[in-house]
């Protein structure tokens, strides 16, 4: 079996940007909007910054907090509808796989229970419901076409990586052969709360792999790619061209610190990114761009930095996009499939935002100006609580029509 | 590869071992673990108050900060101890994966933290209440608990979250390193659950009977002598599975878990008690799936080493 495929459609929504390339220009610029949320989640404390979708990217406003993540998972999800069915034109055989990723789904829900609780209002029906069963995951699956499974993945902030990997073996064990992965995350109060109480949250907002780092910016945000058999991916080639330089999924990996809840170590990373290399039949010294967790807390960025030295000794180039999307949870690590696909495709690999003095200078991270990278297979690391590690390695590969 | 009809389905290259199937429902404090071909009884009667059930299970489960987490984590680790007993893994083998399916169970803990934040003070909330507030904890926690170092993941939903644990797993297994996994499904009702059944409209009366854990655990691993195989696996879209079926399998009747009547939410715990049943009373090759009519249909085939 041949490696899936990830298709050049892909989608996103973030506190950057309203679609995926304004999202990437403003990764490449360094341009970030982070703002106080206030507006969007009742009864917080006193507030920090987040990177939070702008009121005028949602269609008809911001939905309510009970429905925010279903709402942006079903636009991303419509947004590639027309993909869908141009693929679905070309190989009528084809069957559709769905897999949501988020940290931790739709918590505006327990929002809206436990404040109407508070103030003595009822809570409807359909807000309760969505504490009992997944609608996520099944909201998407009903708007499309041919669709023969549809799940949503919790690996907390590896989840994104987690989905594609999962999303991967769908594909190339024949269950589907299209799978559309969408990670995403709403803000809710319990991430804001949660990061800030153990120290995790950045004052003026989060600044990766600086010296003076302070923490991360909890975000929203969705990010959408689409996977498919190289079979389907030959087929859509065979009008167009005569052979198609494809993104593949070359390795993907997952492991578990079973340690602590929320310190990483980097003895966990560098297995799961070995084993990823070691799957994708890359040796570190081969891998042209890594795009790290880096989430601006002072132990994720230093485990990171110790389990870079491990693996390769002299990096190759990496970055961190935290800066500019802040942390998304359960999108981020797709937010970096889409970055690091477009780095296959440019050779540019962005800085990391607001790196004027590095804390780890062995670990090469970009800062300032986007660096051109050399052609050659990128890596993508995505820590979650709980201890859970995850690596993925896309590459190039050249193939004819056949 | 079968693709016929709506769906897909596969006959795995390298089947997968099902070595122990258990489970744990109140009142019983010791899981219910059986090889597969011998069914698992659930304890009949009225439940009454679970309380002091949870609360010995608590302090015997080893679980790190119990009370900060979910209890299906606790019911889901101590099957999952049990589970593990049956069969040795090889030279105390930690790549272990858990694939939990789990709906509902944090929902309790995001109550409370946001309670507690709402009404008395944001910084007086439990610190690991948070991280165990996402689905991922159930999974991560019962690594922790019991030094698995493979995945830890969690499916989102009830029935069908449960399927996909099991191909999650079966793929992974399938394809990497790892030698086992367990597969667990659990769920919890506290009073959070019970509010949200009601003001759902839904039945509360017998929402104790959905509490507890039930799975199995799986092995790649040839010197794990499994009897039984987790052999097919399947999804679909609408219509009749059988056409997607290999041909040697159309003619087993798929044992449904739910079917066209939507799916009844904090069901985690089920399908591995079902599985558990068709193994028990199946000949050679068993099917269990679920279905629904928006969502389409899951099958897993199971067949007996001749």
């Amino acid at each position: 079996m041949k490696p899936a495929v990830l298709l050049p459609a892909v989608r996103a929504i973030t506190g950057a940007g309203a679609n995926w390339p304004e999202s990437w220009q403003a990764v490449l610029a360094g341009r970030r909007r982070f703002t106080l949320p206030d507006s969007i989640l009742p009864w917080l404390p006193p507030s920090l910054p987040v990177a939070a979708i702008a009121d005028e990217t949602w269609p008809g406003g911001p939905p309510p907090l009970t429905q925010r993540l279903s709402v942006l998972a079903t636009m991303l999800a419509e947004s590639l509808a027309g993909e869908l069915r141009h693929i679905l034109a070309q190989c009528p055989d084809a069957r559709v796989s769905i897999v949501i990723s988020t940290s931790h789904g739709e918590s505006g829900a327990i929002t809206e229970a436990v404040d109407a609780e508070w103030d003595g209002r009822a809570v409807a029906p359909d807000v309760w419901l969505s504490l009992l069963t997944e609608r996520c995951a099944a909201a998407v699956a009903v708007r499309l076409d041919r669709v023969v499974a549809a799940s949503c993945v919790s690996a907390a902030c590896a989840s994104g990586l987690v989905a594609l990997g999962y999303a991967r073996d769908l594909v190339e064990a024949g269950l589907c052969d299209v799978c559309l992965v969408i990670g995403a995350d709403a803000l809710s109060r319990v991430a804001f709360v949660g990061f800030r109480q153990v120290g995790a949250t950045s004052k003026a907002g989060c600044r990766p792999f600086h010296q003076d780092r302070d923490g991360t910016t909890v975000a929203e945000g969705g990010a959408a790619l689409l996977l498919v058999t190289a079979a389907v991916a030959s087929r859509l080639d065979a009008g167009v061209s005569a052979g198609s330089e494809h993104v593949r999924v070359l390795g993907s990996a997952t492991n578990c610190d079973a340690r602590h809840v929320v310190e990483p170590t980097s003895a966990g990373i560098t297995d799961a990114v070995r084993a990823a290399l070691d799957e994708a039949r890359v040796r570190p010294e081969e891998v042209s761009a890594v795009y790290w967790h880096g989430t601006g807390t002072r132990q994720n960025d230093e485990a990171e930095a110790a389990a870079a030295g491990d693996i390769f000794g002299v990096c190759p180039p990496g970055t961190s996009t935290k800066g500019v999307f802040g942390h998304a949870m359960g999108a981020s690590a797709v937010l970096n499939l889409l970055a690091a696909r477009e780095t296959l495709r440019c050779g540019l690999l962005p800085p990391t935002a607001m790196l004027d003095a590095p804390a780890f200078p062995h670990l090469n991270i970009v800062a300032g100006q986007p660096a051109l990278v050399p052609r050659g297979p990128v890596l993508v690391v995505a820590l979650g609580f709980g201890g859970i590690n995850s690596a993925v390695v896309l590459g190039h590969c050249l193939d004819t029509a056949s | 590869m079968s693709g016929s009809g709506s769906g897909r389905v596969i006959t795995l290259t390298r089947p997968i071992g099902i070595v122990a199937i258990g489970a744990l429902f109140p009142p019983d404090t010791e899981p219910a673990v059986v090889r597969p071909g011998a069914p698992i009884e659930r304890a009949s009667g009225p439940l009454g108050d679970v309380s002091e059930w949870r609360e010995g299970l608590r302090k015997r489960s080893q679980v790190p900060r119990a009370r900060s987490g979910a209890f299906a984590t606790v019911s889901a680790a101590v099957l999952g101890r049990s589970l593990l007993g049956v069969a040795r893994t090889p030279d105390g083998c930690t790549a272990i994966g858990v694939a939990m399916a789990s709906m509902s169970s944090t929902i309790g803990v995001a109550h409370r933290y946001e309670s507690t934040g709402r009404h008395e003070s944001w910084s007086v909330v439990d610190p690991f209440g948070f991280s165990n507030s996402l689905p991922s904890a159930i999974a991560a926690q019962m690594a922790l608990t019991l030094g698995l170092r493979a995945f830890a993941v969690t499916f989102v939903g009830d029935l069908f979250a449960f399927f996909g644990a099991l191909t999650f797993s079966a793929l992974n297994l399938a394809r990497a390193g790892q030698r086992c996994a367990l597969v667990i499904g659990a769920d919890e009702v506290t009073h959070v659950q019970r509010a949200a059944l009601a003001g759902a409209g839904l039945d509360v009366a017998s929402a104790a009977e959905r509490e507890g854990a039930s799975g199995l655990l799986l092995s790649s691993d040839s010197a794990a002598q499994a009897e039984w195989k987790l052999t097919v696996l399947g999804c679909g879209a609408a219509d009749d599975p059988a056409t997607c079926l290999p041909p040697d399998w159309r003619d087993v009747p798929v044992d449904w878990i739910a079917s066209n009547g939507g799916l009844p939410p904090l069901r985690s715990a089920t399908p591995a008690i079902v599985l558990a049943r068709a193994l028990a009373q199946g000949p050679a090759r068993i099917l269990v799936g679920v279905r629904d009519p928006l969502l389409g249909w899951w099958v897993c085939g199971c067949s007996r080493d001749e």
